[in-house]
């Protein structure tokens, strides 16, 4: 789509021709007034398909989808934070009783939403979907400008436009059933693209607040402060031509310091309660129903003494890549931000399939990987039959009685291994690209890893 | 399994070059040893013995002592009742009086349930009567149920007075009783398997209904055709989208009344004789094989027991076979009046066979769970577990999955496939160029057509009565095959204009729609296996056999979509109901108006599986064979 007029402009620098090149800056500046008239197209269209299907069949979404282990999981269902806003209303701690295990920020807002009319928590929802994908327009648009340099001799560029972007993230059936279940999820994932937004624009301390948000709404995008920090650095790196380790070190302590202050604040109001509620919930994978994670049936399995030693185990999987992957992608911390997003993903301790949207969502960013995938057909079917059969094992096992806990078990584990494989291969895409680029001369050859 | 984006450039490992060269023929291989493994399930070297798995039922353990002269005149007693209340306005308040006083008058808590409903949405409303009663078990208190059920008309369109009289009968009986640890619930309805449904959607908690009692655990479902005497019964287990009931309770009913001398059989088919030869006993097997998976996929079985499934009750029907010369039925088949009682050993036979399974389901300690959920059953007393029937599903999908990695590989011009490493960027260029444009217009054709099959899916249900008559739901089933005909038509043509003519690839659109399709069989292979092979028979199959080449002539396309009409959708109803004798053209009662009504009332897959798989992916078919 802007293949073209990339290869205009890319001509247009060769031949320095000061009347060709006004006029492919006429034709640039109409092909983005194009382009925004595009994305604003598929934003309304999106947004009104949503907003049709919640006031049009509320049945649907308030018993089908809300009450689904597939969308909604103790900390991101919209049940329990009805419940825990009612609870507020009463002045009565929301975290007592052990329902309520989210963000006290989500409890304001919905204390706010709760006295107007249902249409106006279904167009908050809608307005956050449509403002992530409009935030994933712009990291297009921006990396897009970022990256002209970045290409492999002889390649044609193709680079997603931001409307595709957005289409990608807004029709994508996992996004929309994400909201139509009003999964708090949402929020966080909110958090997390404008964050990365920020960061990539070199608004550090925005990034920051945002990551500290983000991280606060639902405590694993707290990794992503890595490819934030180095974010930070590399404009900064730019200037100086070379890392600075106090660039990284303030912004972990800028980070640190946010969140802190975010978690004393709301521990003052509602006491250490709070805390057990949500990170303590959310570390110790308290809660065993059944999600499309690894934690609950490993953890429903094994013994209590060796409970502690797993959720260990298990969280320092989910959390330990941040610094490794950050710092081998280094050059490229949006794509270390990806990669991280996809992990958590896979790995958390109470996943949904809106985890996967998102990270889905940010994958058209990098579509010069996509011929570089390896495995993208075995990835591919592993997620359509993980997304397929979980519903039909869960009403096997849950509805019928007909079937056991270890059916939706096996879903999860296809679910699970093809998002590991699309990582593994999407890691391995990049580094043979940046080979590519920086060893042009290697780029007829075959490449053995070892 | 790289076959996909990575073909074009990397090296390839030795194992994705035997792939590559290999795939193209592995999947007719696996699609004939898909069908050879289901023609080698009737055998009986690949059966298994019937067992029973839950200890604590004990068959068959009690000295059964129904038929005594207090138990025969409670079954008179059922038609008294029908005399005195000849005064009733219409018939089914008649007979829901005389059953309503007849278990009051055994000490049963009873009620009158009525209620209004229709067959298909929007269509008319049509009323029916519920009578039950609870008998209160002396040894618990209503924490759990047992249930006997029958409807006024069996499924063969008679009447059913034979099975309320033999209730009557039990009633008596077990009100005589100490030894019950659960209720039993005596159930008659007037509405088929509506009535049971509306019964059900009551009892747990929909409303109207104010005598209860526990869970139900099982339920045996009664239906005697006016007779004499039975050849044996049928016993009929299958319930709307592939529920089966837990294979012990079959075994449990089978055994019982093999003793009891009037014996279950499956379907009503008595085994081929053990002198027989094995094809002889092959053909009977595999017939019996067709009768349980054609019911289960189109979830239509006799009896009302299906609904009890949906509700996680074990349930099944007891159906007595009537002799082609039985004087009794005769008569009631050329005069239609209300027939005698059948005769007393056969009364007998039966209900001792009821009384010794609700014995047995009295020992239950917990719900069903020790035996097979999945199974289908060659013969009687033996079985064919999950593990055994399903590779036969994983080879069809294999199979699919193959051709479409091999089509995926095949796609675009040749020189994107050489394994010179000198030209690897020129062909990355080229194969990403070839995705970028085709892909969008693939997905794009994907959509327009399951658009139409959408519109299919909601019109019957958001139009009342547009498939009211006989004349619209024809009018309407050939105006969407004509609409869905002018779209192939115009979709093909669009891409054999020169000007865009490599916009989209056949190879391609074929991929995507078989990993769709084995997708979709796939996971409905372990939910409703006879459904799934349904479906991969008239999706998947003509999907494998149809644009196997890669030039086509004009001959060629004329055979494909001549084929792939013959196993289109309206196609397939015309046959289907010729088949049954009945008018092909008259779709007021065809399966696509059953498949809605099922759909609607019970959740059953089949509509929307015809509506959004079944009548796109034909299309799609028809569209790759017409392509350039």
């Amino acid at each position: 789509m802007s293949a073209d007029s990339e290869q205009n402009t890319a001509a247009a620098e060769q031949s320095p021709d000061t009347a060709i090149i006004a006029a492919l800056k006429r034709q640039l500046l109409r092909t983005e007034a194009a382009e925004r008239r595009r994305l604003l197209r598929v934003l309304i269209t999106g947004s009104a398909i949503r907003l049709i299907i919640l006031v049009a069949f509320p049945g649907l979404v308030s018993h089908y989808l809300s009450s689904r282990v597939e969308l909604s999981t103790p900390v991101t269902s919209y049940k329990r934070l009805v419940e825990g806003v009612h609870l507020s209303i009463h002045n009565t701690s929301p975290y007592d009783g052990g329902l309520f295990h989210q963000s006290p920020l989500l409890l304001i807002l919905f204390r706010l939403l709760h006295v107007l009319p249902d249409l106006f928590t279904n167009i908050v929802y809608v307005a956050v979907d449509a403002m992530i994908a409009l935030t994933l327009a712009k990291l297009a648009a921006a990396k897009a400008d970022k990256s002209k340099s970045n290409r492999v001799p002889g390649e044609i560029r193709f680079v997603c436009t931001p409307s595709a972007v957005a289409t990608m993230y807004l029709f994508n059936p996992l996004t929309v059933a994400t909201t139509l279940a009003k999964s708090t999820i949402v929020f966080s994932h909110l958090a997390i693209v404008s964050a990365l937004y920020a960061g990539i624009s070199g608004l550090t301390n925005q990034a920051i607040m945002f990551t500290a948000v983000a991280a606060h709404l639902s405590l694993y995008p707290a990794v992503l402060i890595a490819p934030i920090a180095l974010m930070a650095a590399v404009s900064r790196k730019q200037a100086q031509q070379r890392w600075l380790v106090g660039d990284i070190a303030l912004t972990l302590a800028k980070f640190a310091f946010a969140t802190g202050a975010l978690h004393l604040l709301f521990a003052a109001v509602f006491g250490t309660q709070y805390f057990m509620a949500t990170v303590d919930f959310t570390l110790r994978a308290a809660d065993l129903q059944p999600n499309v994670g690894l934690f609950w049936y490993f953890f429903i399995e094994i013994f209590d003494e060796f409970r502690p030693f797993f959720f260990v185990v298990f969280q320092l999987t989910a959390l330990a890549f941040a610094v490794p992957v950050s710092w081998r992608f280094r050059d490229d911390p949006l794509f270390a931000g990806t990669m991280l997003v996809g992990i958590i993903s896979a790995l958390k301790s109470y996943p949904s399939w809106g985890d996967l949207s998102l990270f889905l969502g940010l994958l058209p960013l990098f579509e010069e990987l996509a011929k570089y995938l390896q495995y993208s057909f075995l990835s591919a079917n592993l997620l359509m039959y993980g997304v397929g059969l979980a519903p039909v094992f869960w009403h096997l096992w849950i509805e019928l009685g007909t079937g056991n806990a270890n059916f939706f078990y096996a879903a999860t584990l296809v679910y699970v291994f093809g998002q590991i494989t699309l990582l593994f291969d999407l890691g391995g895409a990049k580094l043979r690209r940046e080979l590519d680029i920086h060893y042009p001369e290697t780029r007829t050859r075959t490449v053995i890893q070892e | 399994m790289a076959l996909v984006l990575s073909g074009q450039g990397e090296k390839a490992s030795p194992i994705l070059k035997l792939g590559r060269k290999y795939s193209a023929y592995l999947a007719y291989p696996l699609l004939l040893a898909s069908i050879v493994w289901l023609l080698l399930l009737p055998f009986q070297t690949f059966t298994r013995n019937g067992y029973f798995s839950e200890n604590a039922m004990m068959p068959n353990q009690v000295y059964t002592v129904f038929g005594t002269e207090e138990h025969m005149s409670a079954m008179n007693h059922i038609d008294a009742e029908l005399a005195l209340q000849s005064t009733a306005k219409d018939e089914g308040e008649r007979q829901a009086g005389a059953v309503y006083r007849a278990f009051n008058s055994l000490g049963l808590d009873s009620e009158i349930q009525r209620f209004a409903y229709s067959e298909v949405p929007g269509v008319g409303s049509t009323s029916g009567i519920n009578v039950h009663g609870v008998l209160r078990a002396g040894r618990s208190d209503s924490v759990e149920a047992l249930l006997i059920a029958a409807s006024w008309t069996t499924s063969s369109n008679r009447t059913n007075i034979n099975a309320v009289r033999l209730m009557a009968g039990l009633a008596k009986y077990a009100s005589e009783q100490v030894y019950w640890a659960k209720d039993i619930i005596f159930l008659v309805t007037d509405g088929g398997e509506h009535g049971i449904e509306t019964w059900l959607k009551s009892y747990h908690g929909g409303g109207g209904l104010y005598v209860r009692s526990g869970i139900i655990q099982a339920a045996v479902c009664l239906e005697l055709p006016p007779a004499q005497s039975y050849a044996g019964m049928g016993l009929f287990f299958e319930g709307k989208s592939g529920q089966l009931p837990n294979l012990d309770l079959v075994n449990i009913v089978q055994y019982i009344s093999r003793v009891e001398r009037i014996p279950a059989y499956l379907h009503g088919m008595v085994d081929a004789p053990r002198s027989s030869t094995w094809l002889e006993k092959y053909k009977r097997s595999a017939q019996l094989l067709l009768r349980q998976v054609s019911s289960l996929a189109i979830g239509k079985s006799v009896g009302v027991h299906a609904p009890f499934l949906r509700y996680r009750i074990d349930a099944l029907t007891l159906s007595g076979i009537v002799r082609p010369t039985d004087p009794v039925s005769l008569e009631y088949l050329s005069t239609g009046v209300a027939p005698v009682m059948p005769a007393p050993f056969t009364v007998r036979a039966i209900g001792r066979t009821v009384e010794s399974t609700l014995r047995s389901l009295n020992n239950l300690l917990e719900h069903f769970h020790q035996s097979f959920f999945f199974y289908i059953l060659p013969a009687n007393e033996r079985y064919i577990s999950i593990g055994d029937y399903i590779p036969a599903a994983g080879l069809m999908v294999a199979s699919l999955l193959f051709q479409a990695m091999h089509l995926w590989w095949m796609q675009g011009s040749d020189d994107m496939r050489s394994d010179n490493p000198a030209t690897r960027i020129e062909r990355i260029n080229a194969y990403y160029a070839f995705l970028r444009r085709t892909l969008p217009n693939t997905i794009g054709i994907i959509a327009r057509v399951h658009l139409l099959g959408v519109i299919l899916l909601v019109t019957p249900i958001a139009v009342p009565y547009a498939v009211l008559t006989n004349t619209t739901s024809t009018a309407y089933v050939f105006t969407m095959a004509l609409a869905s005909v002018s779209m192939v038509l115009h979709i093909s043509d669009t891409y054999w204009m020169e000007s865009v003519q490599r916009m989209v690839d056949w190879k391609q659109l074929k991929a995507v729609v078989e990993l769709y399709v084995a997708v979709v069989v796939g996971c409905l292979s372990v939910m409703n296996f006879s459904l799934a092979v349904a479906l991969f028979g008239v999706t998947g199959l003509p999907l494998v056999l149809t644009r196997v080449w890669t030039s086509a002539t004009k001959m060629r396309r004329i055979a494909n979509v001549c084929m792939l009409l013959l196993a289109s959708p309206v196609c397939t109803l015309v046959l289907s109901r010729a088949a049954l004798g009945l008018s092909p053209l008259d779709f007021t009662s065809s399966p696509f108006r059953m498949f809605l009504g099922d759909f609607y009332h019970f959740g059953s897959l089949a509509y929307p599986l015809v509506c959004l798989v079944y009548w796109p992916v034909n299309l799609l078919c028809m569209i790759v064979a017409l392509m350039p």
